[in-house]
């Protein structure tokens, strides 16, 4: 199946069950505004199906996708910075903001960055890290006044 | 009177102060490859969260016409545009830099920024209350149609596919439905606690625009930076300024380009630069140098682009109606800060908007100057690597996302949805049309809830919404943009559609 299909069969099932969410409720009204435009993203999805047909293949000129890797090559190389993000939200709440934020900049730029990861490109990361971090909280913590969670050290 | 009085408020130093910080600030994120106006003003808006109206939409205007405006130093230097409003600027200005004359180029391109922007916001100035006078005769019914008029507009111009750009407005209005109702103040689709307030607009903001951009700049390699050859002995700032002025069929064609190309929704600043360009190659003598560094295409590009700033910001103040995603990103900001956008504006944030058009005609001014002393540094900001770019704009969108109500249910929303979207990106979906579903949605249902209401005591609503000559020209509007996106895509029938195959 190509991709296109799959797209649009997801987002036919997605369009479905928004549609189905909206019309569940037995107070009509106030899911009358989103009933339209669920509606609308059935119908559009639907249209969005068809068109994968070969038979019905016209003219819908796409506009490459974002980034430089097909999707499965993407998700690979994308992976440990996803891993980075998640790690970065749980560990969060422990270390609080400011160090967690070192951490994933640091994760990120040696997996990402120049491989293999020297001793002074690792120091060079770190330094990086800790300055945006500071400045971070510097400007959160004074300037805006807001504090972000809290953990070690700060 | 009162109107100089106000505008006259920006001259208070803090005011100058935020105006100078933000023009600074979007002169670095646009000279950096990777971060769009789009994305530099979506993640400020957090920040100005816990500031007053007035900076903050000084914060925000400086932030975006300065953003475009940086966008000419890597597109100059380097040959990457900043923005995409930029684009233009490389066929020019990029070999001129290969030619040794990277400072010629930019002090040229400052000084048209200069000349555009300013006849762009006096533009502004003088017609914004033209067209929020001409907006009072509109009624709920009419809001709700330029609601719609809105998302189809940016899902038919500003998307690859219409389809695809149409599906992601609807769903991004979708989203803007998640919470409370504002007919009857019950929740809806309210399926895990994170979402019992609904999804924030900023929250979506940085979601749909910031979070995506981590991924794509991950995705690529380190930066694309190129060092030119050096530089030949740069001509005296008076002496471009003075060659710059005399170039005056770039200058008026560039300028016109923009202000038409600004007031029309959808169209933007790529629009803007390369009719700008193209229209200066075509109506200037002796045009065979244009692409191998003549000096008039980047006046023609840069004043078109900056001449686009002050009249986009037209059909935002005086409708509500966003005209590129940049300007939607603004409406967010406008309406977290209590500014209503459309016929009451003026009477009612008056002293708030002139203040805020007067910064942005003052920051023109800020832009030639501070532009052209950054500039200087233009080869440092344009090698900045990619993973310390996406490591930056992952953290501010952190921390600027739970800034805003202190919830870490909004950071996993935005780490969801963000990824969500750069899948959907990767797949030919757009942010742009989503962005506008979520900040529109709630208007077109608003208005959608006080129609049916008076309609109670009408005709019905079907044709209290489909009947009087504005209503029906709204209309019209609506199915036309539509009509224009899908001739658009069948004129592009011969360009064979990159369609991505996977496991077929």
């Amino acid at each position: 199946m190509s991709i296109e299909r799959r797209v649009a069969l997801i987002a036919l099932i997605l369009s479905a069950l928004i549609l189905w969410a909206a019309l569940a409720p037995l107070n009509r009204s106030v899911y009358l505004f989103p009933i339209f435009w669920a509606s609308f993203m059935v119908v559009l999805s639907i249209v969005l199906l068809w068109r994968t047909f070969p038979a019905n293949r016209h003219s819908d000129s796409e506009r490459p996708g974002a980034g430089t890797l097909p999707m499965s090559q993407a998700i690979l190389r994308l992976a440990p910075a996803i891993g980075v993000f998640v790690s970065y939200l749980f560990l969060m709440a422990n270390l609080g903001f400011y160090v967690s934020a070192w951490l994933a900049f640091v994760a990120l730029a040696c997996w990402y960055g120049p491989r293999p990861v020297r001793f002074a490109g690792l120091l060079t990361h770190g330094a990086i890290g800790a300055v945006f971090a500071t400045t971070l909280y510097l400007l959160f913590s004074y300037l805006l006044a807001v504090q972000p969670l809290g953990g070690w050290l700060f | 009177m009162d109107i100089v009085f106000h505008i006259a408020g920006v001259f208070e130093p803090w005011h100058i102060l935020t105006l100078l910080l933000g023009v600074s600030g979007g002169l670095i994120l646009g000279a950096t490859p990777g971060i769009s106006p789009t994305l530099s003003v979506a993640l400020l808006i957090p920040f100005t969260f816990h500031m007053g109206a007035t900076t903050s939409l000084i914060l925000l205007g400086a932030v975006y016409a300065a953003s475009i405006a940086g966008g000419a130093i890597s597109a100059i230097l380097i040959n990457v545009p900043g923005a995409p409003a930029n684009i233009a600027t490389t066929f020019d200005g990029y070999p001129m830099s290969q030619k040794g004359q990277s400072e010629n180029a930019l002090r040229t391109a400052f000084t048209s920024t200069l000349i555009g922007g300013v006849v762009g916001m006096l533009v502004l100035i003088f017609l914004a209350p033209v067209f929020v006078n001409f907006a009072l005769q509109f009624g709920p019914a009419q809001m709700f149609w330029v609601a719609v008029l809105g998302i189809t507009t940016m899902a038919t111009l500003g998307s690859g596919s219409l389809l695809k750009g149409m599906l992601a407005g609807a769903f991004g209005v979708w989203l803007s439905t998640i919470g409370i109702s504002p007919a009857t103040g019950e929740s809806r689709f309210v399926f895990v606690d994170a979402l019992q307030g609904g999804i924030h607009v900023v929250v979506a903001l940085i979601a749909l625009f910031a979070i995506p951009q981590v991924f794509t700049l991950l995705e690529s390699s380190s930066s694309q930076y190129a060092q030119t050859t050096g530089a030949s002995e740069a001509p005296k700032l008076w002496q471009v300024i003075g060659r710059t002025v005399k170039e005056r069929t770039a200058l008026t064609v560039g300028a016109i380009s923009g202000v038409i190309i600004g007031i029309i929704p959808g169209a933007g600043g790529q629009v803007a630069s390369i009719i700008g360009y193209d229209q200066t190659r075509k109506l200037s003598k002796n045009n065979e140098g244009f692409g191998t560094g003549d000096v008039r295409g980047v006046i023609g590009s840069e004043t078109a682009n900056s001449a686009m700033v002050g009249p986009s910001l037209i059909p935002l103040l005086s409708l509500g109606l966003p005209g590129s995603p940049t300007c939607a990103v603004l409406l967010g900001g406008l309406l977290i800060h209590g500014i209503f956008p459309g016929p009451q504006l003026f009477a009612t944030s008056g002293d708030i908007i002139w203040v805020f058009l007067g910064a942005l005609l003052l920051g023109q001014v800020a832009i030639f100057g501070l532009g052209l002393w950054l500039a200087r540094a233009g080869h440092f900001i344009a090698r900045v690597p990619n993973y310390y770019l996406a490591a930056g704009i992952l953290l501010l969108s952190v921390v600027g996302t739970y800034s805003i109500q202190h919830n870490t249910g909004d950071v996993l929303i935005m780490a969801i949805l963000g990824l969500l979207m750069f899948l959907a990106m990767k797949v030919g979906f757009e942010p742009a049309p989503v962005v506008l579903g979520v900040v529109l949605g709630p208007i077109a249902e608003q208005n959608f809830q006080m129609g049916r209401t008076i309609s109670t005591a009408l005709d019905g609503p079907l044709a209290y919404f489909t009947s009087g000559p504005l209503t029906l020209s709204l209309m019209a509007l609506c199915a036309a943009s539509i009509g224009y996106g899908a001739i658009s895509q069948w004129r592009n029938k011969s360009v064979v559609p990159r369609t991505v195959q996977e496991g077929a």
